[in-house]
């Protein structure tokens, strides 16, 4: 099959299967689940003990699967049982569409992939039907009660894939990652917080941590005070805009495009790199390597990413300092204020919230930043930081690296949480 | 306190000319409203006594000191703005010590005058409040407080009852009218509600694309407005405009083929086509035939009170006329107006009001 028409089938799958799930579990929900009608007693009774039963079995379903190992091997095999029955239904399915498509490949395809969805459909469809049933009110439901019942459940509803998928995609890796960190070098022995233990005890770990809380430190504070400087500074002027625009291009590079820039900067010949440059200018006789200056060649390192990321804090710190009412500046100036205080008084404190979702933003993207130094320095001259202390073990102990992942995210959580309140309350 | 004197201040940006050569004068004490529609000029004209606009032509004079050049907080000015523009992340206290603290006062004198100010303004219990907490009427407050604790020469309001209520704006506009009575400080206020101007001013400076139409008290202008845009402008429900021709010797009119209407004005010589303007509540609503002419009622506007009766002349404005509330008037009957001759104004063809020849009673 053709690219082009493989992608356009993959769009309508995905556009229709968003669409077609919402249509249909609110159909469901409106019309089987909470009729628009009244519903009598003995009915809901019903709909309840069905809802209970049927919750009931699969929960069950799910216990025996869990158990297997413990339990007598009549047991054990139902589930099994089950699932083998299933699979020959689905195969009778699928070899009914083989038959009717009669050798068409397309045609074939197209009819499991019918299958498949109805399927989904089937399940999504039989489990919500399943929860809303179980949970029907005891008693007379009046078409009111439905509707409010219906309207209850439906943000759930909308919920469930993205829930779904966090969980799937987010949830399921953090777990797993913790869980995988916990076991040898070959993933075969369990050795508790060995790994960890480990870490802390290895000295270039050590490193890389403090190097890390000095990224996170410097970086955010020198971008975020940058591009609120330059926000300020530009803002009236006739050329800003292009200013702006100069400043904000380096967002548009890539982190490994940037290092190699920089690399010409801090080159050790006099003709490529502009620190030497400067030092010949100066007499001196010898070029160096700025990059194997100890200690302060982490903040060489820095700079390329508050190179970077200034551009961001200023355009969005340049678009909260324009919300500011007018007014309360020229009041501040009738009040007194000199040019300085009206900036820091109350300009500031007046996108303080915003100034606090940058700098969290910036040192959640700081607490991931790997490429520049795997590029600039590979990690050495004492430069480490924790995601290129990862990339050390990566593949060769991933026991020691999830350790690390796991360290890292512990580090950037009480920051995130930080920033999505801010963020929150930012935007009521 | 202190006087303020404008001499033919201009403003322009770049080749637009906004304020043509104001020449104002304003006593110590005095309260003068600027009135005028949007577009008028009069924040601007306000902006600059601030110091918030440059000044392009012409001198402001604060209690003699020519002030043009100075920063706005060393002009003995306090401003309260539309918006109330309240420093959000400071309470109230804060907002109000603001100007003191900058000022280098002590901690005891700020403390002694934002205390006072709040109890003015009856803002006691809320000045550990941040603004957002704050209802409008009281923000409005808080502002106010602001100016009161800097204890200017001059307070200057820019339409500072316009984002509040309409029952809150009446309650407003008294406070500030007592305010004025208590603190005897020279206040300019801006506004573009004539009711405002004519309740609170002791002047009123009405404004047009940048000049003085005319300066003069409430009564002044009410009964007698220099020109056809004044006379349209002060007063609700606007003056009636009819187009007239003089007969006689000048002092006689018809409108619309009307029997002659006589107009209590000094005659001079003046090109037509003339216009008579009345008042709605200067008109008497007679039997048809019996008035000098007769209409048609297009449309009763029931107050309560007052009635106000759209009577159709034949031109495309409907007459206003104000009538008893307690009579009752049908769509489609016919009506007499009656025009008693000292309340009527008359308008030659550049809209300049003929003298009247009397002055009213109530205006020395």
């Amino acid at each position: 099959m053709s690219p082009v028409i493989q992608g356009i089938i993959t769009i309508i799958i995905g556009v229709g299967g968003c669409v077609g799930y919402f249509y249909f579990a609110n159909l469901l929900v409106d019309r089987v689940i909470f009729p628009q009608r009244d519903i009598a007693a003995g009915t809901t009774g019903m709909r309840r003990t069905i809802g209970r039963i049927g919750l009931g079995i699969l929960l069950l379903l799910l216990l025996l699967v869990m158990f297997a190992g413990s339990l007598p091997d009549a047991l054990a095999q139902i589930p099994a049982a089950i699932g083998s029955a299933l699979a020959a239904f689905v195969s009778i399915l699928l070899s009914a569409a083989e038959a009717l498509s009669f050798g068409v490949e397309w045609l074939g395809m197209l009819l499991s992939l019918a299958v498949y969805l109805v399927l989904f459909v089937v399940v999504v469809g039989g489990l919500i039907t399943l929860i809303g049933f179980a949970i029907t009110a005891p008693g007379t439901a009046t078409t009111g009660d439905n509707i409010n019942r219906a309207n209850q459940m439906r943000p759930w509803l909308f919920l469930f894939p993205a829930m779904f998928a966090l969980g799937l995609y987010l949830m399921y890796p953090v777990v797993g990652s913790f869980i995988r960190s916990l076991y040898d070098r070959a993933g075969t022995d369990y050795v508790g917080l060995g790994n960890y233990v480990r870490l802390f005890n290895n000295p270039d770990f050590r490193t890389a941590f403090f190097n890390n809380i000095l990224w996170a430190l410097v970086v955010p504070a020198m971008a975020t005070f940058m591009g609120l400087v330059i926000a300020q500074l530009t803002d009236r002027l006739r050329w800003g805009n292009i200013a702006k625009s100069l400043v904000f291009m380096p967002m548009a590079i890539s982190f490994v495009g940037a290092s190699l820039i920089w690399k010409f900067v801090y080159a050790q010949d006099p003709d490529i790199g502009i620190i030497n440059a400067i030092r010949q200018f100066f007499g001196a006789e010898e070029g160096i390597d700025p990059l194997q200056i100890p200690f302060w060649n982490n903040f060489l390192l820095m700079a390329i990413l508050i190179w970077i990321q200034t551009g961001f804090a200023m355009v969005i710190l340049s678009a909260a300092l324009r919300g500011i009412p007018e007014e309360t500046v020229e009041a501040a100036i009738i009040d007194g204020a000199n040019p300085f205080q009206v900036f820091f008084k109350i300009k500031v404190p007046q996108i303080m919230g915003t100034i606090v979702v940058v700098w969290t933003t910036i040192t959640i993207l700081v607490l991931k930043v790997f490429d520049i130094v795997y590029t600039m320095t590979g990690g050495n001259f004492g430069t480490e930081i924790l995601p290129s202390f990862m990339m050390d073990f990566m593949f060769r102990d991933d026991g020691q690296a999830t350790a690390v992942a796991f360290v890292i995210m512990v580090v950037v959580l009480p920051v995130m949480i930080w920033n999505i309140v801010q963020a929150r309350k930012e935007m009521r | 306190m202190s006087d303020l004197v404008l001499k033919d201040v201009r403003k322009s940006y770049g080749d637009a000319k906004v304020i043509h050569g104001v020449d104002l004068e304003i006593r110590d004490g005095e309260f003068v409203v600027f009135v005028g529609p949007s577009g008028c000029g009069k924040s601007t004209l306000l902006r600059m006594i601030a110091g918030l606009e440059s000044i392009t032509g012409g001198d402001v004079v604060i209690g003699g000191e020519q002030v043009n050049d100075i920063a706005p907080a060393d002009r003995g000015i306090a401003m309260v703005f539309q918006s109330y523009a309240l420093y959000p992340h400071k309470d109230v206290y804060g907002n109000m010590a603001f100007a003191l603290r900058h000022a280098g006062e002590d901690k005891a004198v700020i403390d002694e005058r934002v205390k006072k100010a709040a109890d003015i303004l009856g803002l006691d219990a809320l000045l550990k409040r941040k603004p957002k907490e704050l209802s409008g009427g009281q923000r409005q407050r808080v502002a106010i407080g602001r100016a009161i604790v800097r204890d200017p020469e001059i307070f200057l309001f820019d339409e500072p009852l316009s984002n509040l209520d309409a029952a809150l704006r009446v309650q407003m506009r008294v406070e500030i009218l007592r305010l004025h009575q208590r603190l005897k400080t020279t206040m300019i206020y801006v506004t573009h509600d004539q009711v405002e101007a004519m309740t609170l001013a002791d002047r009123i400076v009405v404004l047009r694309d940048g000049r003085i139409e005319q300066v003069g008290t409430p009564l002044e202008l009410y009964h007698h407005p220099k020109n056809h845009f004044v006379a349209g402008f002060i007063g609700s429900p606007k003056m009636n405009f009819l187009a007239c021709d003089r007969v006689g010797d000048g002092t006689q009119v018809t409108a619309h083929g009307s029997a002659p209407i006589t107009v209590l004005v000094k005659p001079r010589d003046a090109a037509g086509p003339f216009t008579l303007g009345v008042r709605p509540e200067h008109v008497d609503l007679v039997e048809p035939g019996q008035g000098q002419l007769d209409g048609t009622i297009l449309v009763a506007e029931r107050l309560g009170g007052e009635t106000f009766l759209h009577v159709d002349l034949g031109d495309s404005e409907p007459f206003v006329v104000k009538a008893d509330g307690n009579v009752r008037y049908v769509s489609g009957d016919p009506v007499g107006l009656s025009f008693p001759s000292d309340a009527l104004h008359l308008f030659d063809a550049n809209g300049d009001a003929f003298e009247h020849v009397e002055r009213h009673a109530l205006i020395a």
